[in-house]
């Protein structure tokens, strides 16, 4: 069997001298692996290089086996921003965090739509938003989505402003009044556009801040730490560089 | 690797070459045969430098590239400028970079780029030792005032590079990398997407 198909390349690991295990991320096929022959090749090193966007070729006698990857380059989005350590810790986050929670060879449409958005938003102001809209998006596909649509109280849909970490579900302002201090900021950007109260207002590194911590909580709690694990190494980076640009 | 009729100690010596980087099966066998039919010219030498090897090749104390002595040939040579540290991934990179020769500071090997999906985190690389030989420095005699960062043009080695920078933020240093763009002698109609956006953003001017 073989498929071919966009991809955003997620993960290469070395096999042996002259060939790598490429993972990609594919709308229909989800997270998928592959070997890669000559990777330290002129014409495939550019190519296989983490948050690329590739037309992928996969080939293999069964599904369930490794099988090979051929490719050419679509985008070079891993390689653009590489002097832009905000960017470019955006992008390994958004990675490390696909080819670690995702499952192997299960259709992921939003997963890979929300990833191929975000890497065309990389270039503007609001990357930071989309990433943490997508790895929202992320806790929904793996399971663990939060209700942000209207508080976890009153059941009202306006003045959502925080999230209770024990449900996933949004409070508002006045019901969240007794127990503040026990739960996460819900920064605007992330609520549904009817229930935000300017949805065009834009939002600061602050509130990108304030939703890295939520989502990160979640992602945190929900998925990695169910294995006994810590957030990946490049999502931990990301976040602590965004804390340090709020001074926080 | 199959048993046949070759004997356990060949088994075991094409077992062994076929771990080599860049050997498969038969350059093992070939490799192996020559060795066999050259001991004393060649086998015998070969196994005495491997021991030498063994035996004395460590980490340099002070910059972690692969040296006989404690402290190498580049660190106790009081001719390099010890002001300029230039950083790599690993000993090799030294090695390229001294085959050019343009370079007469010093180096820190890190022992990789961070990596954590192959298990190497900030811990698992020389970070914290760069960290506290430049502190060091800042009370010798030659204190270090630029680090050169000759990292991969990767996003893992350009990730690593950045995380360099807020290791060494506080230090208030001149840290700068590598030029990234045309290689000399390449035509633009063989260059990736990458290169080419990499050398248009880092142009400079003639004039």
């Amino acid at each position: 069997m073989d498929w071919h198909e966009s991809a955003i390349v997620i993960n290469v690991a070395p096999f042996n001298d002259s060939s790598s295990v490429a993972t990609v991320l594919t709308a229909a096929q989800g997270r998928h692996r592959g070997l890669v022959y000559g990777i330290h090749s002129p014409e495939q090193r550019g190519v296989w290089q983490l948050g690329n966007r590739i037309k992928a070729e996969w080939r293999g006698r069964l599904a369930e086996q490794l099988g090979v990857f051929s490719a050419e380059i679509l985008s070079p989005t891993g390689l653009a921003f590489l002097d832009d350590s905000l960017r470019l810790a955006t992008i390994a986050a958004a990675c490390e965090l696909s080819a670690t929670s995702l499952p192997d060879q299960l259709s992921q449409p939003a997963i890979y739509a929300g990833f191929e958005s975000l890497l065309q938003l990389m270039a503007g102001d609001y990357y930071l938003f989309a990433f943490v809209q997508w790895e929202v998006e992320l806790l929904a596909a793996l399971g663990f989505g939060l209700d942000l649509s209207a508080c976890a109280v009153s059941g009202e849909g306006r003045d959502l402003a925080f999230v209770s970490p024990r449900s996933g579900r949004a409070v508002g302002t006045v019901a969240a009044a007794p127990y503040r201090e026990r739960l996460l900021p819900l920064p605007a950007f992330l609520l549904p556009r009817e229930a935000a109260a300017d949805p065009q207002e834009p939002a600061d590194i602050y509130a990108a801040l304030a939703g890295l911590k939520l989502s990160g909580y979640f992602l945190q709690h929900r998925v990695y730490g169910a294995h006994h694990q810590d957030l990946p190494m490049a999502r931990q980076i990301l976040q602590s560089r965004v804390a340090r640009l709020c001074g926080d | 690797m199959r048993a046949n009729s070759q004997g356990t100690e060949i088994e075991q010596l094409l077992y062994w070459l076929c771990k080599m980087p860049g050997f498969g099966p038969r350059s093992a066998k070939r490799i192996a045969l020559f060795l066999l039919q050259n001991r004393g010219t060649v086998l015998e030498p070969l196994i005495q430098a491997m021991e030498n090897a063994r035996a004395k090749v460590q980490n340099c104390q002070a910059c972690f590239a692969l040296s006989t002595a404690p402290i190498c040939s580049i660190c106790g040579d009081s001719r390099r400028d010890g002001s300029l540290i230039c950083v790599v991934a690993e000993s090799s990179d030294v090695w390229s970079l001294e085959r050019g020769g343009s370079f007469k500071g010093r180096y820190h090997v890190l022992g990789g780029t961070l990596a954590a999906l192959a298990g190497r985190g900030p811990d698992k690389l020389t970070i914290a030792a760069l960290v506290k030989r430049i502190a060091d420095s800042a009370s010798g005699l030659q204190p270090v005032q630029e680090v050169i960062l000759a990292l991969s043009a990767t996003v893992e080695g350009q990730s690593t590079a950045h995380y360099l920078v807020d290791c060494l933020r506080p230090s208030g240093l001149l840290v700068t990398r590598l030029a990234h763009g045309l290689p000399m002698g390449g035509e633009l109609d063989y260059l990736d997407d990458g290169t080419l956006a990499a050398a248009l953003s880092a142009r400079k001017p003639l004039a």
